[in-house]
């Protein structure tokens, strides 16, 4: 506590003094939006729990998905390494497969058990983030006990782009293009190419696995960890004469990489593969009697497969072969999603969300040699959801959410075989039919500067066939998973000023889970399991704030009780894996001469277990970071990141996946043609 | 020349006598004192951590201390020394000392790193000094110094991997036992973790490691073994069913061996028992064996053996017998780690009724051995 009391102070301290300095005649903050419609939500602007996150936040700083997303209130991240390794986000408390995660509107499922792995977003293809806490809007389907994470490619409606090359530490090479051209009238193409490599060879303290012994320590670097990820996402937009809006998409990912093992016993050539297509189309026509109408239809293809050699790797099964595994998942979603927004008359607005999909999931293997067989499984789901808003008042509006799940699993039987488990799988079928639903009311006017919010939902999950079937790196899936469901309540107080320069929120939250998933990790795999019960509450706290044109800051705190609440003795009250009680992040950037801008910023997270007996002891961390930008020329920027400047780092030695400790990076930026942020100016 | 009188000298063989008799029951010094100490030692493991308590054998409560050790570990207790095999995944040797088990890091005498994904299973100790130090994970069979100076170095390998099935690593050995001046080592000879052949024991020379003969089982998958008199007796659990459970039927059981002929006979079948035999221990003086049995659900009952009148019965109070079984032959105590789901309990038995070791968070019983020592 006495280590973390300056951090607190200095958190507490800008709090204060950005909150009084603040005043009402400056100008609006441009937060980045996107022009192309992904498919709004008619309740954001009521709702306090929506965080929008522009690209200015990680562009050229070296951070994942999960440095920015765990930067604010109420977000938990999980890293099991480097650049590309498996990373997870848990949300109040509410586990990392609670949180839904899209890209464009569409939902990832990959194969990382019991999360979406963040880690294989490459942030360079990106524009935006919206961060729903505690509810997922209608238009993305509805129903998370977390809230969702919806990141936005980049789709300028202007001709013009975006091409950055990075360089840092381990060898991270990171190169990406955006292009946005307009084709034949009323018709443009945007594109996006982004390419990364780390070699993750970072240095570590090897233990040697031997805990009392510590005359055999030595430094060591990190083995097979390498990842090389190429990714694109390529647009046609079209108006039709009709006034209608199509929107034609074509989404890849080829991942590759090394499985390291731990800190004691490194692999030498395990390893992983994915390559992922997706394909969208979505046609909006002109709204008819102000329903606006968007119907899509996206198709998947994902292969995830994993290989390993036990005379060098010694992972699993021991034996002499060069083993394979994994599956490929075809999955096709018809959506409608139509839309009825307020007007002068009618005090009231609805969103329907309606869609369907087939998937199909098989063996992807070489398992031949031990007598395993095919399989395949189908999974078909008909859902709907629905978002009714009433202006009670002019300063009151209720606010009703619902969402139904009906699903059915067929299993062709087979044998199933992965490096450390063989499994029968039984042929049959199952069904089932899930609801929830969550009630909310919002205080204030659209543009008071107050705004208060409560809501209280109940939602449902169930197992999605990757994470029970499905490979993904150093992951394991668990057939056995079972639903989920839980509980999320929440009171929000906000504020801005008029100027819209400073923001204040403060929120109170709860979720009781069920069978929520935590990660167990044994040797060098983690694997998904249920947690009976779970409770967390605690407060979120937060301000933005641009008192002077040259000076800007955030400043996030969490402070929370997430505990185990299921029967048995041994867990029962303990502290959730994984989630601390507090975290505070601080950031600030100072415009300088010379078009220089210095950013700083400073993270402090308690002391927090890895394990469910809390057993494995991780303590409190202070990390902080510096980035200094260079504008010399008008469309050129050069960025110099220093990540974890003290260098910290702690594992327990018996869930020692090593994390990497100080690291650089140099990124050079040039805007192409004319972009939207010059028409902004 | 002074002369002592009689009172004189009937006083001094009073008082010496006193003296003498007082010294009996008296205390003595404390340098002089040596206390015998009889523990039940523990391993616990919720297969993400791994822990080791212990308790005084006429008590009922574990220690509240703990050394913390690699999740999947084996307790393993030679005359007066304790080791720990931390297994695959942290591969290591370690000694204790059990007269500072509750001072957690100087009763670690020593914690030597094996090879990667040898996966230590068995230690027999020859003398004080060396022991033979067997590996699932390995082809090989290793002689150690277990002094502390040496730290468990390696004084002898023995080659065991033509015993090993095409394709894999190692022939799995998974228990070693010593008669006279042979030593025991029984195989599972796995082939990618399926118990598709019988299981072996080989025999070799207790001092050189020279392979003497082998005995082959009669059915799969052994699981451990033990001497009654002049017979050893082996478990087998043999395949898993679809659910990870056993089938009763006649593939499996307890077999006993004439070791002079070395031949193998299934006295106890699957059928009988209600599955495959994962783990057991003997009461030598009663003749009785304690089975863990894996039934056809995949839940682990209790079973006691009568081999003299050839009679099974099931002790059906506890539900999860997976924590393993461990009969301490001075207490005559049955002791059985009870793995029940989020009620894992660890349990003694005098013969006619169980009685509940408590503790306080402590993770559910994996594996037990009792240590006699003077301190």
């Amino acid at each position: 506590m006495r280590k973390t009391s300056p951090l607190v102070a200095l958190f507490m301290g800008l709090f204060y003094s950005v909150s009084a300095s603040v005043t009402d005649s400056l100008t609006v903050q441009n937060l980045g939006e996107t022009e192309v419609h992904i498919g709004a939500s008619i309740t954001e602007n009521l709702s306090n729990q929506v965080v929008s996150i522009s690209e200015e936040a990680w562009v050229g700083k070296n951070f994942t998905a999960i440095d920015i997303l765990s930067s604010y209130g109420g977000i938990q991240g999980h890293k099991q390494g480097g650049i590309g390794s498996f990373q997870s986000i848990s949300i109040r408390g509410a586990s990392s497969r609670g949180v839904k995660i899209f890209i464009d509107g569409v939902a990832l499922e990959d194969a990382g058990g019991g999360a979406v792995n963040l880690g294989s977003i490459d942030l360079n293809l990106v524009e935006r983030i919206d961060v729903y806490k505690g509810y997922v809007p209608a238009f993305l389907g509805g129903n998370g006990i977390g809230g969702a994470i919806h990141f936005i490619t980049k789709k300028s409606v202007n001709t013009g782009g975006q091409f950055s090359l990075s360089y840092g530490s381990h060898g991270l090479q990171e190169a990406a293009v955006s292009l946005t051209i307009p084709l034949i009238s009323k018709t443009r193409f945007a594109s996006g190419l982004a390419y990364r490599y780390s070699d993750n060879d970072y240095e570590f303290l090897n233990r040697n696995g031997t805990e009392y012994d510590t005359d055999d320590d030595f430094l060591a670097k990190r083995k097979n960890a390498w990842y090389l990820q190429f990714s694109g996402n390529h647009t046609f937009y079209h108006t039709h004469e009709n006034g209608g809006f199509s929107t034609l998409s074509f989404r890849h990912e080829k991942e590759k990489g090394g499985n390291p093992g731990k800190e004691s016993n490194q692999t030498e050539v395990a390893g992983f593969n994915r390559d992922l297509g997706q394909l969208f189309y979505s046609y909006e026509p002109i709204p008819y009697k102000n329903l606006q109408f968007t119907l899509s239809l996206s198709g998947q293809i994902e292969k995830s497969v994993s290989h390993s050699y036990y005379p060098l790797d010694k992972i699993g099964f021991p034996n002499t072969y060069y083993m394979e595994y994994g599956a490929i998942r075809y999955f096709l979603q018809p959506k409608i999603i139509v839309e009825l927004p307020t007007d002068s008359s009618r005090s009231w607005a609805a969103s329907l969300y309606l869609a369907s999909s087939a998937e199909r999931l098989e063996d992807r293997d070489n398992n031949e040699w031990i007598s395993a067989y095919p399989w395949h499984l189908e999974q078909y789901v008909v859902e709907g959801a629905s978002n009714i808003q009433w202006f009670l008042t002019r300063i009151i509006s209720l606010e009703l959410e619902n969402s139904i799940k009906a699903y059915q699993n067929e299993n062709s039987g087979g044998e199933w075989s992965l490096p450390v488990r063989n499994d029968s799988l039984i042929s049959g079928s199952n069904q089932d039919l899930l609801g929830s639903g969550r009630l909310a009311m919002h205080f204030g006017h659209l543009k008071s500067p107050w705004k208060a919010s409560l809501s209280l939902g109940r939602y449902f999950r169930e197992p999605e066939l990757m994470e029970q079937y499905g490979v993904y790196r150093n992951v394991l899936p668990n057939p056995d998973l079972k639903e989920e469901t839980g509980w999320m309540g929440e009171i929000s107080l906000s504020w801005k000023s008029a100027s819209e320069k400073t923001k204040i929120l403060s929120t109170y939250f709860e979720t009781h889970q069920k069978n929520g998933i935590i990660w167990v990790t044994n040797n060098s795999f983690s694997k998904p399991f249920n947690i009976s019960k779970a409770i967390t509450r605690g407060v979120e706290l937060s301000l933005e704030s641009k008192p002077t044109s040259f000076f800007k800051t955030r400043l996030d705190a969490t402070i929370q009780k997430a505990l185990d609440d299921s029967s048995d003795p041994l867990y029962q009250g303990k502290k959730l894996p994984e989630e601390p009680t507090t975290t505070y992040h601080a950031e600030a950037a100072w415009l300088l001469p010379y078009h220089l801008e210095w950013s700083v910023q400073a993270g402090y997270r308690s002391t927090l277990y890895k394990d469910r007996a809390n057993r494995q002891k991780i303590p409190a961390q202070s990390l902080y970071h510096s980035y200094l930008t260079w504008n010399p020329l008008k469309r050129t920027k050069f960025v110099l990141s220093v990540q974890n400047i003290t260098n910290t780092e702690y594992q327990s030695i018996y869930s020692s996946y090593p994390l990497p400790g100080r690291t650089y990076s140099f990124t050079f930026i040039q805007q192409i043609g004319i972009n939207k942020d010059e028409n902004n100016q | 020349m002074k002369t002592i009188n009689n009172t004189t000298i009937f006083l001094g063989i009073i008082i010496s006598i006193f003296i003498v008799a007082c010294s009996e029951d008296s205390p003595t010094t404390p340098k002089d004192e040596i206390e015998s100490k009889t523990l039940g030692l523990v391993f616990t493991s919720d297969y993400v951590n791994g822990e080791l308590r212990w308790f005084d054998i006429e008590a009922d409560s574990l220690s509240p201390n703990k050394i913390t050790l690699a999740q999947d570990s084996r307790v393993i207790v030679q005359g007066s020394q304790v080791f720990v095999l931390e297994r695959f995944g942290a591969d290591n040797l370690v000694r204790l000392a059990p007269s500072k088990l509750d001072q957690e890091d100087a009763s670690v005498l020593y914690q030597t790193s094996l090879e990667d994904g040898s996966n230590p299973s068995d230690l027999i100790a020859l003398d004080s000094q060396t022991a033979w130090l067997g590996l699932e994970g390995s082809a090989h069979l290793l002689k150690i110094n277990t002094a502390v100076s040496a730290k468990g170095k390696t004084l002898k390998t023995v080659d065991l991997s033509k015993y090993t099935v095409s394709g894999n690593i190692s022939p799995n050995l998974i228990k070693l036992s010593l008669k006279g001046d042979t030593l025991l080592a029984l195989l599972q000879r796995l082939d990618m973790y399926q118990a598709k052949l019988p299981g072996l024991i080989v025999l070799l020379d207790a001092n050189e490691g020279t392979i003497l003969d082998t005995i082959p089982l009669k059915t799969n998958n052994p699981t451990s073994f033990a001497w009654i008199e002049n017979v050893l007796w082996v478990s087998t659990q043999g395949v898993y069913n679809d659910v990870y459970g056993c089938n009763s039927d006649s593939l499996r059981g307890i077999e006993s061996i004439d070791f002079e002929k070395k031949k193998s006979t299934v006295k106890f079948f699957g059928k009988n028992l209600g599955g495959g035999v994962s783990s057991f221990t003997v009461d030598q003086k009663n003749k009785k064996i304690y089975a863990s049995v894996l039934g056809v659900d995949g839940g682990y009952s209790l079973a006691k053996v009568d081999i003299e009148k050839n009679k099974i019965s099931l002790l059906d109070e506890i539900e999860d017998t997976s924590g393993s079984l461990y009969w301490d032959a001075n207490s005559d105590l049955l002791f059985v780690g009870d793995r029940s789901f989020e009620n894992a309990k660890l349990w003694g038995y005098d013969g006619s009724s169980f009685f509940e070791i408590k503790g306080k968070d402590v993770l559910p019983p994996y594996n037990m051995a009792v240590i006699s020592y003077e301190e």
